[in-house]
C-alpha cells in the first residue's frame, strides 16, 4: 500500500475503523505513523468541543420559544385556511374565496354589532309614590323593563340630586324609558354622575 | 422518561427508544403540544450544538434552533418515517443553518463562546493532550476553545458540517450520508479535506 493511500485512509476514518492492510502499513512506515499521531490529534482536539454547554435554562427556553410560536401561528377563526395562503402566491380562486368569505364574515360582524331597538315593553303601570313617603317627583314608575341583548343598553345611568338617586332613561336613543328600578344597586360607579336637579 | 441515562448502545434500549419516539412523533402529528415538548427536549442540545458549532455564535444558534424545531413541526404531516425523527430533524437543521450562513455571509467576526462543562477536564483525550510537552498545556480552556472555534470556522460549510456531525457529534459516516442526501463515500472524502485544512490551521498543536 502507498504511503499516500494510508495517510488518506487514517484522514478519512476513526483509529477504531481502519482496514488491516492499513494498520500493518502504519506499524511498519515511522513517516506514516508520525502523520496518522498528527490527525488523531487535531481529531481529539475538536471532540473536546462536545463539551460545550447552551447557556442556563436552555431546553425550558426554547420548548417554551417554540410552542408560543406554534400557538400563534393557529388559524383559529378560519379553519383549514392557512396564513402562507394569503401571503405566498396563490392561485386566483384560493384569492377569491378567502376574500368572499371575509366580506361576508365582515358584513356578518357589522350587522351584529349595530344596536337593535327594543321591542316596544308593555308596562305595568303603577301608582306615583306619595312625595310623603319621601320618593322623588317624577314620571309614574314603571316596572322593570326587559333588557335588550346589547350590552351597551344596560347601563344605567343614575342621576343624583340632594334628596337622593333621580333615575334617568340609559341613553338618549331611549329618552322616556327607565331601564332601572328603585332597587337598582348594581351600578358600577362611573356612571353615577351627581348633578343638582332643578326644581 | 427514565430518572437515569439508559444505556444507549444496548440494542433492546435502542429499540424501546427508537419505539416512544415513534409515538411521540405520532402523537405530536395528532397536535399534542405535550408530546412535541418531549422531543423537542430530547434531542434540541444535539441540534443545538450542531448549530452553534456550525455558526459560532450563540445566539445565532438559539434562533435556529427554534426555527428548525418550528419548520419540523409544522412538517410534521409529510414525515413518513423513511428515515428516524433523528436523522430527519438533523437534515432539516443542516440546511436551514447552511440556509442561515449563506445569507449571514460572515464566519469569522462576532464569535461567542459557550461554556465548556467541567467534565472537560476529567476527558482522557484532554487529560493525555494536555500532559504532553504541547500547547494544550499552556493554554487555558477559553483560549484552547477559541483557537479550535477559529480554526473550525475557516471550513467551509460542507466541510465544517461533517466535522461537527462525525468528530464532535460522533454520527457515523452512513447516518451523516442519510443527513445529508450522499454516500458515505462523499462523507468520508469531505473529513478528508477538512480534517486536512483542520491540520494546517491547527499545525502548532500537531507540529
Amino acid at each position: 500500500m502507498k504511503c499516500a493511500d494510508v495517510q488518506r485512509t487514517c484522514l478519512e476514518n476513526d483509529g477504531s475503523t481502519l482496514p488491516t492492510p492499513v494498520l500493518e502499513h502504519l506499524i511498519g512506515c515511522a513517516e506514516c505513523r508520525k502523520a496518522y499521531e498528527r490527525a488523531q490529534i487535531v481529531t481529539r482536539l475538536i471532540g473536546l468541543k462536545r463539551h460545550e454547554t447552551p447557556a442556563p435554562g436552555f431546553e425550558a427556553r426554547m420548548a417554551s420559544r417554540i410552542r408560543s410560536q406554534i400557538e400563534a401561528e393557529k388559524p383559529a377563526p378560519f379553519g383549514g385556511l392557512r396564513v402562507e395562503w394569503l401571503t405566498g402566491s396563490l392561485r386566483g380562486w384560493h384569492v377569491a374565496t378567502a376574500a368572499a368569505a371575509a366580506l361576508l364574515l365582515a358584513a356578518a360582524g357589522t350587522f351584529l354589532a349595530l344596536p337593535q331597538k327594543p321591542a316596544e315593553p308593555a308596562f305595568a303601570a303603577r301608582p306615583a309614590p306619595s312625595a310623603a313617603a319621601g320618593t322623588l317627583p317624577g314620571p309614574a314608575i314603571h316596572a322593570p323593563l326587559p333588557m335588550p341583548d346589547n350590552p351597551a343598553w344596560q347601563k344605567p345611568i343614575l342621576v343624583f340630586d340632594d334628596r337622593g338617586p333621580l333615575r334617568r332613561p340609559l341613553d338618549a336613543r331611549a329618552t322616556d324609558l327607565n331601564y332601572g328600578n328603585a332597587e337598582t344597586t348594581s351600578v358600577p360607579a362611573e356612571f353615577t354622575i351627581p348633578v343638582r336637579v332643578q326644581e | 422518561m427514565a430518572d437515569h441515562p439508559r444505556d444507549e448502545t444496548d440494542p433492546e434500549v435502542l429499540a424501546e427508544l427508537a419505539a416512544e419516539v415513534r409515538a411521540l412523533v405520532e402523537r405530536a402529528r395528532g397536535g399534542d403540544l405535550a408530546a412535541y415538548d418531549e422531543l423537542i427536549a430530547r434531542y434540541s442540545r444535539k441540534i443545538y450544538a450542531l448549530v452553534y458549532n456550525m455558526t459560532g455564535r450563540r445566539e445565532d444558534a438559539e434562533d435556529l434552533v427554534q426555527d428548525v424545531f418550528f419548520k419540523a413541526y409544522r412538517s410534521l404531516p409529510h414525515f413518513k418515517g423513511d428515515s428516524s425523527f433523528y436523522t430527519w430533524i438533523y437534515r432539516i437543521a443542516v440546511n436551514r443553518t447552511i440556509n442561515f450562513l449563506k445569507k449571514r455571509k460572515r464566519t469569522d467576526s462576532a464569535m461567542s463562546l459557550d461554556d465548556l462543562d467541567q467534565a472537560v477536564e476529567r476527558d482522557p483525550d484532554y487529560v493525555e493532550l494536555s500532559a504532553r510537552e504541547s500547547p494544550v498545556r499552556d493554554l487555558s480552556l477559553t483560549e484552547l476553545q477559541e483557537k479550535l472555534n477559529k480554526a473550525l470556522l475557516k471550513l467551509s460549510e460542507k466541510h465544517r458540517t461533517v466535522v461537527v456531525l462525525h468528530d464532535i457529534q460522533g454520527v457515523p459516516h452512513d447516518e451523516i450520508g442519510k443527513m445529508l442526501g450522499c454516500s458515505a463515500g462523499t462523507v468520508r472524502s469531505r473529513l478528508f479535506y477538512a480534517r486536512q485544512q483542520l491540520q494546517n490551521e491547527l499545525s502548532e498543536f500537531a507540529p
